[in-house]
């Protein structure tokens, strides 16, 4: 049986990623945190993240483009793209981006949650 | 109408060759007037034998003689022949009557006598009722101008008639007590010798009612010099009544003008008469004794007479004084008030008032304060004008420019809501911790103080995000604090924070050391940088994302402050240089083309301008200059900047 999904946080707002680590803690493994999208990949590869929790806009890097590049480079990571943007032409391109889930930032925790337990039910 | 028993001009060195000398010239003018007339037209003219009681220089009885004259010729329609001498006493001693008398007698000897025998005074009617028989008995006889006084004794016979006078002294003593009620003693001047004493007996006599009120000081026994001495010392509450003069103690001659003259001139008290020949020679006023109306009554008489009137018949009564008269000019220099004055009183020789004096001057100056009034009103209309426009102006403005920040905002929106998501995110999902904490019962991986820490700053930092776009969407006018432009730069970069990350440009500042305090509206002043920045990311819409660049600097200067964005965009089209802060000049096809417009009123509404120009390189700048606000004692060189930038600062 699989051990607790290793959750990597990429957000520039280091409030937002304080407040996911104590929500997803609970039940996952918080490995880590970004607040840019440089080196993203490497940093999953690294810290054996199974999911990456990706905000769209990112100073250094359109978020979308970073999913693309590690979901290209390592599909076995999962993309879940957690943006303020909720609009359905967002959930378009972020699942074009090889994403797997999507989740509107101000949607209540128990979206993101429930998103987390799909991927980790989809991991069995 | 005086007693002149003993009154003379001519004889002060008491000389009988003399006086006898001054008596012949006296006969020969009565001799020259006869002369004069041709005997033709002799025996046409009416003639009249005026005998008088006082040589020339007595105002009263020359005024009388001169206005009968007048009077006269005009009741009886043609020149009438006066012929006129002095029977009275010329000095302390003078001609015998009787050599009057024939004198006159020799005059007429040849000729017929004259119509009309006419007495001047009392002492010339005394003289004419003495010789009475000897002065053409059969030609009728008038006392004119003669106090009834010189009249009592036998009545007047049938060919004999008077007009006479009542002189009322006493009432003039009671007009001086009324104006002057604090008055002590009454200075009487009533010339010297007989016409002197006869006044003073019978005055003394009238006054005694007076006696416990007033002393009477007298001047018959004095020479003018001591009178003019004895006027120039009088106590404050004294008062000088003038009779008649003629002469003084010492025989000396006067003429009453020059002697009016000289008291007015020396009196330390005011002076009263009861004449109104008197009154414009120094008198205060009182109730006068009107000449000129008892020439006319007299002319009256003797024009009958000479018609053919029966003297008889003709009883006139005596004449009494006038309502009082007063002189303006003498109650001023006495300040006396007109409220004080007898009811019915006349003020007359009163000045000219201020408006009569300044008239000129005063509608000169009304002319000029009207001019200037309406100079003053016109500028305040302009200058109300000129308001109403600046507010009108300065509310256009304000309105435009709210117009512009709701337009910005909506530009914003996404970025508004963008900015306020994460927060509430925050919030959210540590609400979620929380709850999940306490289903679980654990608090191992959401500690409570650190989470609740966490909402509340992130509930603050949602507030501030609302805030700032609350402020931009609420209609504005401008209110000017000081500022420093720094914080109006960092307001301006956090509106647009959102838009400068999606379209990943660069923001770089470059801002000054020292403040850059203005005196100016916050909130406009944002809304001019947000356009400028706006303007900037718009310019660097198509460059490659690598070189997009937007830098903000500030620079101080002696007098005032510049701010400047600069990007590395496409630059501005030639096309619009020179209309680029005009309405509705925009290359964007979503924009209305009122950003610069706006940004540019709003920058000259703080007394600054607006100036744009191509980079060398690439892109444009965009430069803003505000009037700087100096603290008081500040240093205003701009050598902290020099300091800053490590520049070598000039020696002083």
């Amino acid at each position: 049986m699989p051990g607790r999904l290793r959750v990597l946080i990429v957000d520039d707002h280091p409030s937002l990623v304080r407040a996911i680590s104590r929500l997803l803690a609970f039940d996952y493994e918080v490995v880590g945190s970004l607040s840019h999208g440089k080196g993203l990949l490497q940093a999953a590869q690294s810290l054996q993240a199974n999911v990456i929790l990706l905000d769209v806009n990112l100073p250094d890097i359109d978020g979308l483009t970073a999913c693309r590049q590690v979901t290209q480079a390592a599909p076995e990571i999962k993309v879940v793209i957690f943006t303020a943007a909720s609009d359905p032409d967002a959930r378009r391109r972020a699942s074009e981006a090889g994403a797997s889930a999507f989740v509107d930032k101000i949607e209540s925790g128990g979206e993101l949650l429930s998103t987390f337990k799909s991927l980790d039910a989809g991991r069995n | 109408m005086h007693a002149q028993h003993a009154s003379g001009r001519v004889d002060t060195c008491g000389a009988d060759r003399g006086l006898w000398r001054a008596f012949r010239i006296a006969l020969l003018g009565g001799l020259l007037v006869i002369a004069a007339t041709p005997s033709d037209a002799q025996a046409a003219l009416k003639q009249v034998l005026v005998l008088q009681s006082l040589h020339r220089g007595n105002l009263v009885l020359d005024q009388f003689v001169g206005d009968f004259r007048v009077q006269l010729d005009k009741r009886v329609g043609e020149p009438v022949n006066v012929v006129s001498m002095v029977v009275g006493p010329t000095g302390f001693v003078g001609p015998p009557n009787q050599a009057v008398v024939d004198y006159i007698r020799s005059i007429y000897a040849n000729r017929r006598p004259p119509d009309l025998v006419m007495t001047v005074g009392g002492p010339a009617a005394a003289f004419a009722r003495q010789h009475r028989r000897q002065l053409f008995p059969e030609v009728p006889l008038l006392f004119a101008s003669v106090d009834e006084r010189y009249l009592r004794g036998p009545p007047p016979t049938d060919n004999e008639t008077a007009v006479a006078v009542i002189n009322d002294f006493p009432r003039l003593i009671d007009d001086i007590l009324r104006v002057l009620p604090e008055t002590k003693q009454v200075f009487m001047i009533v010339g010297s010798g007989a016409l002197g004493q006869f006044w003073r007996r019978v005055l003394e006599d009238e006054f005694t009612r007076f006696r416990d009120r007033l002393t009477f000081i007298w001047s018959d026994d004095l020479s003018l010099t001591d009178i003019l001495g004895r006027v120039a010392s009088l106590p404050s509450n004294s008062a000088i009544v003038y009779l008649t003069f003629g002469a003084d103690a010492q025989g000396g001659a006067y003429a009453d003008e020059p002697v009016l003259a000289s008291l007015h001139a020396a009196a330390k008290a005011p002076m009263f008469g009861a004449f109104s020949s008197l009154f414009g020679h120094g008198i205060v006023g009182g109730s006068m004794m009107s000449i000129g109306g008892l020439a006319r009554n007299t002319a009256d008489v003797a024009s009958q007479i000479l018609d053919g009137t029966p003297p008889r018949s003709l009883r006139t009564p005596p004449q009494s004084p006038g309502e009082p008269i007063f002189d303006w000019r003498e109650l001023r220099r006495w300040d006396i008030p007109e409220s004080r004055l007898p009811p019915g009183s006349v003020v007359q020789f009163r000045g000219p008032s201020l408006w009569d004096e300044y008239k000129r001057a005063v509608l000169a100056a009304i002319g000029v304060l009207v001019l200037q009034s309406l100079l003053i009103a016109w500028l305040l209309y302009e200058r109300r004008a000129r308001q109403r426009a600046e507010i009108a102006s300065s509310r256009n403005l304000a309105l435009a420019a709210d117009a512009d920040r709701r337009e910005t905002i909506a530009a914003l929106t996404s970025s508004i809501a963008h900015e306020l998501k994460q927060p509430l995110s925050s919030i959210l999902h540590n609400a979620q911790a929380l709850q999940m904490a306490a289903e679980r019962s654990s608090s191992a991986s959401a500690p409570t103080g650190e989470i609740l820490a966490d909402i509340e700053a992130e509930a603050l930092l949602a507030a501030q995000i609302i805030d700032r776009h609350r402020t931009w969407l609420r209609t504005h006018q401008i209110q000017k604090t000081p500022i420093d432009i720094h914080s109006v730069v960092s307001e301006s970069l956090a509106l647009v924070a959102h838009d400068l990350g999606i379209r990943q440009i660069d923001a770089n500042l470059n801002l000054s050391s020292t403040p850059c305090t203005v005196n100016g509206d916050h909130v406009l002043l944002v809304q001019v940088v947000v356009n400028l920045l706006r303007n900037a990311m718009d310019a660097l819409a198509e460059a490659p994302p690598a070189t997009r660049q937007i830098t903000i600097g500030s620079k101080v200067n002696m007098a005032d402050v510049e701010v400047s964005v600069h990007d590395t965009g496409s630059g501005l089209p030639a096309e619009l240089v020179g209309t680029l802060f005009s309405p509705f000049v925009t290359t964007k096809p979503q924009g209305l083309g009122m950003g610069l417009a706006i940004a540019q009123g709003i920058v000259h509404a703080h007394g600054g301008t607006i100036s744009a120009h191509n980079n060398r390189d690439a892109g444009a700048t965009f430069t803003v200059v505000l009037p700087r606000r100096l603290a008081p004692g500040s240093d205003p060189s701009p050598v902290n900047d020099a300091l800053a930038a490590g520049l070598p600062t000039p020696s002083r």
